[in-house]
């Protein structure tokens, strides 16, 4: 019972930070709430029983795809600006 | 045991719609790529829900989900390049704007 509404908190965190980088009009925090959407994904492949895919998840999709987005956003943001 | 599974399972199938919704009703070009790679995960997810039973996890179920993540972040990179030179090319990042195909 105790292990079930672990799997339900994860469950509902997951599904609301995706639709937080959905919905959210600011790319920052769009793009933050992804990262934090996979860092619960991670979670739970680890839960799952899949540590190795776990670590896959955290390096790539929280940091390099992360890293990628924020920097394109930069770029678009400041040629905007002048 | 089997419960647990079929919520993982839904949650996938959410994930999923959650995705399809972002790339068809969002214009911006951003916003695309966050469904799609919303979408790999979760399919990332349907895999690894499949593979994990009472008895032991699979991991070949493993191995393919390590090979669809890489392939992920190769996609991101190239779309967010094409972004920017679409960026370049018509000045805004409206996925209206690029209507107006020419040379």
């Amino acid at each position: 019972m105790n292990d079930m509404i672990l799997h339900l908190v994860l469950i509902f965190l997951l599904i609301l930070f995706a639709l937080l980088s959905i919905e959210l009009k600011d790319l920052t925090k769009a793009i933050l709430s992804f990262s934090i959407f996979s860092i619960f994904l991670a979670i739970i492949f680890y839960i799952l029983g899949a540590p190795y895919v776990a670590v896959f998840q955290l390096a790539i999709y929280a940091g390099a795809v992360t890293v990628l987005f924020l920097a394109v956003m930069h770029t678009i943001k400041r040629r905007r600006i002048e | 045991m089997n419960d647990v599974l079929s919520i993982y399972l839904t949650t996938s199938l959410l994930l999923i719609i959650l995705g399809f919704y972002c790339i068809s009703s969002k214009r911006n070009m951003v916003k695309t790529i966050i469904g799609i790679e919303i979408i790999t995960s979760a399919i990332n997810l349907n895999f690894i829900t499949l593979g994990f039973s009472k008895n032991g996890v699979d991991y070949f179920a493993q191995s393919i989900t390590i090979i669809s993540i890489s392939i992920a972040a190769c996609i991101a990179a190239v779309a967010l390049s094409l972004i920017l030179n679409a960026y370049r090319h018509y000045g805004s990042i409206d996925l209206r704007k690029l209507r107006r195909l020419r040379w």
